[in-house]
Order: C-alpha cells, then structure tokens, then sequence
C-alpha cells in the first residue's frame, strides 16, 4: 500500500488487513489509528507440512503457480511470514498488548477450483513450449490425483494489536 | 448459470457466494466481542471486498475506507456489496506497493 498521507493521524477506530501481509506499513497503520484503536491482521501460517490431502494439492498447485509465474516473469508470491515474526515488527512500529490465535484450519474453498483453471489459462502464456507443455501436463495429472477436486486453504490465524 | 467477474475472469457465480459464506464465518469469528458500530475503519488492501463488504455491514453509521493498488478490485466491490451498504464505504486506489 502506498503512503497514507492523505489521512491525518489518529483518525481510525481499527485497521484491518485481511489476508494483505504484503501490504503491511506498520508504522503507517500505527500512525493513522487513534491512541487505544486495534490493528486486526489475519494471515496465513506459513505452509509447512499439509493438514490432509486436499490441503496438499493447494500447496502442490502453489508451487506450479510459482513455476509459472517465473516462466511469465511475474513477480513471485508474497513473503511468509510466522506469527512470531509479525508480531515482532508491529512492537517495533510501536504496537502494544500484541496478541495472537489460530482462525480457522483452513477451508475446503469451492473457488479454488477457479483458481486451478486460472493457472492453466496462465500456464498457455508462456512462450516456452516445452516448459507450457510440461506445466500443463502437471496439472491435469494433479487434478487426476484430486479426490472429488476438493482443494483446502492454509491454516490461518488473526494478530490484535493496540495503539 | 450466473457468472462473476474475478480479476477480469469469468466464473460461475455459485461457488462464489459459497466462498463469501466462508470469509464472513471467519471474519465473526476474528470480530467476535468487538462492537463495531459506529467506527471508522481503514481496510488495507480491498481484493476481492469481502472484508469491506463484512465490515460495512456491522458499522452502520460509521465508515469504511478501504484501498488497493489494483483499480479491478473496485469493480469486484460494487458487484458484491448492496447499494445501500455501499454507501458506508470509500474506495480508494493506492499509488503503488511498497
């Protein structure tokens, strides 16, 4: 997000930053937030080890998403981060009482099919045939594989922070 | 069957509305004890709009600012959010990321 200095400062009751982290200028959200208002920031735990299957096959088309993205030459996926890590950097813009607990165990999400066919569509930009081809054939495999095509979103969690 | 326009691709409009059930499920829970009536509100990157969407719903007479780099993703909000709760809300498009 770019500089909010069109918003004078201590003018938000809450700064919420849903699934954005890339987004993040902690000290300009501390900034904009009046002294006692909360930051709200639900992110994604960084994906290790999958949850069951169909959170397997997110992280298996994830990393075809990089794949492809790089043959595109499109900028890469956002920096991970752990819960840890985040709240770190908002004590460090001046955040205080920072707290920190799990969300959700990530959701069987009826879109992410759209999102598979979104990368296919993508993967036929490339100009590289051999490279196309090769992605193309993954992930018609991966989706051979997929049980009923259900597909799990990461685990994710919500980080409160007080001004 | 309905379609929806996502990031400028056409998709059935079902599966949608059942990922939105979803994001406002989790967004009560992230919510959940906090009395949002009334505030003022900065959503820090608008994507599809269901947080600004969720969050103009529970403020009534508050406001919700909500920005993003990408110009698409206010035409993603008018399509989900109802007129009348659209008013609660101001888009505004960022310069660049940082």
């Amino acid at each position: 997000m770019s500089k909010l200095d069109f918003i004078k400062e201590n003018y938000f009751d809450i700064v919420n930053l849903y699934f954005t982290v890339h987004t993040i200028e902690s000290k300009e959200m501390h900034r904009v937030l009046k002294p006692g208002g909360m930051l709200v920031m639900t992110e994604n735990y960084p994906t290790f080890k999958p949850v069951d299957s169909a959170h397997e096959l997110l992280i298996e088309f994830s990393r075809i998403e990089d794949k492809i993205m790089k043959a595109l030459r499109v900028t890469a996926r956002d920096v991970e981060y752990e819960p840890d890590q985040l709240a770190n950097i908002l004590m460090h813009a001046g955040f205080k009482d920072v707290t920190h607990v799990k969300i959700s165990n990530g959701e069987i999400d009826p879109t992410l099919m759209d999102w598979v066919s979104y990368l296919a569509r993508r993967a036929q930009e490339i100009s590289d045939n051999k490279i196309k081809e090769e992605i193309l054939k993954n992930i018609r495999s991966k989706l051979r594989e997929a049980k009923n095509y259900r597909i799990r979103d990461n685990p994710s969690h919500v980080i409160y922070a007080l001004k | 069957m309905a379609k929806i326009s996502v990031y400028g691709y056409e998709f059935d409009e079902e599966s949608w509305r059942k990922r939105e059930r979803l994001e406002f499920a989790t967004l009560d829970r992230i919510y959940n004890g906090i009395d949002l009536s009334g505030l003022k509100i900065l959503d820090g990157g608008t994507g599809m709009g269901y947080s600004a969407k969720y969050l103009a719903l529970h403020v009534w007479d508050g406001l919700v600012v909500t920005v993003d780099v990408d110009p698409s993703s206010f035409e993603m909000l008018t399509n989900i959010v109802e007129e009348n709760v659209l008013d609660r809300i101001v888009f505004i498009k960022a310069k660049k990321l940082i």
